[in-house]
């Protein structure tokens, strides 16, 4: 950490967030001043990466002017990028999708809200997979989102431009969304950090909906430290969500004391066999041996239904997805075809030209496991292995504090690389999609590199216990710095 | 440090709850993604039908895994912590939007969406 005399001769991209907030609060930089570079940032790198779908200059500044007159709330004056799954109001909320690029949302989501009441400035809405489906960014109606650590390779997905931006530089936190590892592996690929809370610990209103009973908001920045002022301002009840859980916030921040000693940290076996790469596990191992000389004790545990994880949610989001994009029909907001030659060529046809392909799959695929005949050999059966998987950790945490294990089983892959294949992107995800299964809280934490590309490492913990995987990432980045490496060409 | 286990072979399911598979390939016929297409009222074009039917046929076949495991005695989760949706009171909540949610439809008029006509 800097102290604050340091960051007079510093840009406002080379701080950390606390270090940008005392900068603004003793005078160093205004408001108006700090989202003003990094629009320039922005406006320089951004043409490159594609990391944002829309960028509000103007409202930005006026927004930060106003804090400069009487700044207020605890992250007065701190740039942010919104997910472009958020509704934000007066500003164009596409998801990703043609279905919504005329879409021009008419309230604010309750993260919105609550960074806005905080004193964010928002300075634009970040490129995402179509709906939030996709591991890579390349299905976006707005065209993949290009890792700033390799232009070749994908920043996955689907909160890939959140991720990219954070890790350009081009803005110091962001919004994501996690349905089956949709902020962590984003985060992984692009060597920041991301967390995912609790399910229920943060409101899905105003947030585009996918699959409801997995969907969950959280964020992006650099470090941990910085992920916990973020989530502290997105946390928290609102009677709006009906799944939001009244539930007390702990102070993120306070619990941010660095000392893991004593802590059981279970690694699960399933998640360190045939499928993870060599060179990736040899990132991780020196992460994980970084945490026992932290003081920590490594437990080696069992989630035997791990395998079963991919089958479980590619049968659960798509049947949720299918009815969740039922909505869209070119009735009341969003994409109409042209010249409809009665009501059912109106909804056939916008749907059809509306939607892209990988959404179309899932709908279809979540239509055909909900359909007569085949509703309890697959949807009923997943929600039944679901519990197993869910059951999986419940046992785990009995004997160990935290679990560590890989993200994904490789860094980055190349755009294109599996664009053709679905099930090959599909059984990318799973070491994600367990905990999303489950419900519990996980972090990617920037552990590595293998060939100059990022490697994460993932901490799950209990249910709502944000506050101990936020510590134990501190601790980890007060004593590494893979957090605060820079990508060539955006420093 | 703790010595990680080497790999193990393909991931398992390691325990009792194994029963013997039964696993066939599930292949979508043509029929099969018109039908599912007209369900989700997507309207495809006729050609992508085939390309459709083998990519939906390829997802499907992973569902297999779970043919593999006993769940007899298992519960359906449907929600992650295993509540309830809360209930409120059945009182109006917000001031009638109808101006501001018209304004981003595709067409409306006097306060109505208007869509194809559907009777004759």
């Amino acid at each position: 950490m800097t102290d604050s005399n340091s960051t007079t001769s510093r840009a406002p991209h080379d701080m950390s967030l606390v270090e940008l907030l005392a900068a603004r609060r003793t005078g160093t930089f205004t408001a108006e001043a700090i989202a003003a570079q990094f629009l320039d940032r922005i406006e320089a790198h951004d043409p490159a990466l594609n990391g944002f779908i829309s960028v509000c200059r103007d409202s930005a500044l006026a927004q930060a002017r106003l804090l400069d007159e009487a700044a207020a709330g605890d992250l007065a004056g701190l740039p942010i990028a919104h997910k472009d799954i958020f509704c934000t109001q007066g500003v164009r909320t596409s998801c990703g999708s043609r279905m919504l690029d005329n879409f021009v949302a008419p309230y604010d989501a309750h993260v919105v809200e609550r960074l806005a009441a905080a004193g964010t400035v928002m300075l634009g809405k970040t490129n995402m997979d179509e709906f939030a489906m996709g591991s890579s960014n390349e299905n976006s109606f707005y065209g993949p989102v290009r890792n700033p650590w390799n232009a070749d390779c994908v920043p996955g997905g689907s909160s890939g431009g959140s991720a990219a931006a954070v890790a350009a530089g081009l803005v110091p936190a962001a919004t994501g969304t996690d349905t089956g590892g949709s902020i962590r592996q984003p985060a992984a690929f692009c060597g920041v950090t991301g967390i995912k809370p609790t399910y229920g610990r943060v409101s899905r209103y105003g947030m585009i909906a996918f699959a409801s009973s997995l969907d969950q908001g959280g964020c992006f920045a650099r470090s941990a430290e910085d992920c916990a002022h973020v989530l502290q301002a997105m946390a928290g009840f609102d009677a709006r969500d009906s799944t939001s859980v009244e539930r007390d916030v702990p102070c993120y921040t306070d619990g941010l004391s660095g000392d893991i000693n004593g802590l059981r940290i279970g690694l699960p076996r399933e998640y360190f066999a045939e499928g993870l790469e060599d060179a990736s596990r040899g990132v991780l191992d020196t992460a994980i041996a970084e945490l026992e000389a932290l003081g920590a004790t490594l437990v080696e545990i069992d989630l035997p239904h791990t395998e079963l994880a991919v089958s479980t949610y590619y049968v659960l989001a798509p049947a949720e997805a299918s009815s969740n994009l039922a909505r869209f029909d070119g009735v009341r907001y969003g994409y109409r075809c042209d010249n409809p030659v009665d009501l059912e060529d109106l909804y056939t046809r916008s749907r059809a030209e509306g939607f892209g392909r990988e959404v179309q799959r899932r709908i279809m695929v979540g239509a055909y496991v909900l359909s007569a005949g085949y509703y309890d050999a697959y949807y009923l059966k997943a929600q039944k292995t679901r519990r197993l998987i869910a059951d999986d950790f419940r046992s785990a945490f009995d004997n160990v504090d935290l679990i560590a294990a890989p993200v994904t089983q490789a860094p980055a892959f190349r755009i294109g690389e599996k664009a053709d294949d679905p099930v090959a992107m599909y059984l990318n995800d799973v070491y994600t999609l367990p905990a999303s299964l489950a419900g519990i809280p996980g972090m990617s934490v920037p552990a590595g590199f293998v060939d100059g590309r990022p490697v994460g490492l993932q901490l799950l913990a209990p249910w709502f216990e944000e506050g101990r995987l936020l510590n134990a990432a501190h601790a980890f980045q007060q004593a590494t710095d893979w957090h605060t490496q820079r990508p060539a060409g955006f420093e | 440090m703790l010595a990680l286990p080497p790999s193990i072979g393909t991931l398992r399911v390691s325990d009792s709850r194994h029963v013997k598979p039964k696993v066939k390939p599930v292949s979508l016929s043509a029929d099969q993604v018109r039908n599912v297409a007209r369900l989700a009222r997507l309207g495809l074009p006729e050609d992508q039908i085939a390309e459709y039917a083998g990519e939906l046929s390829n997802i499907v076949d992973v569902f297999a895994a779970l043919e593999r495991v006993n769940t007899e005695a298992v519960e359906p989760m449907a929600h992650p912590l295993d509540l309830t949706a809360r209930l409120r009171a059945d009182e109006p909540q917000a001031d009638n939007q109808r101006d501001a949610f018209q304004a981003i439809a595709p067409a409306t008029r006097d306060g109505v969406y208007l869509v194809p006509k559907v009777i004759e």
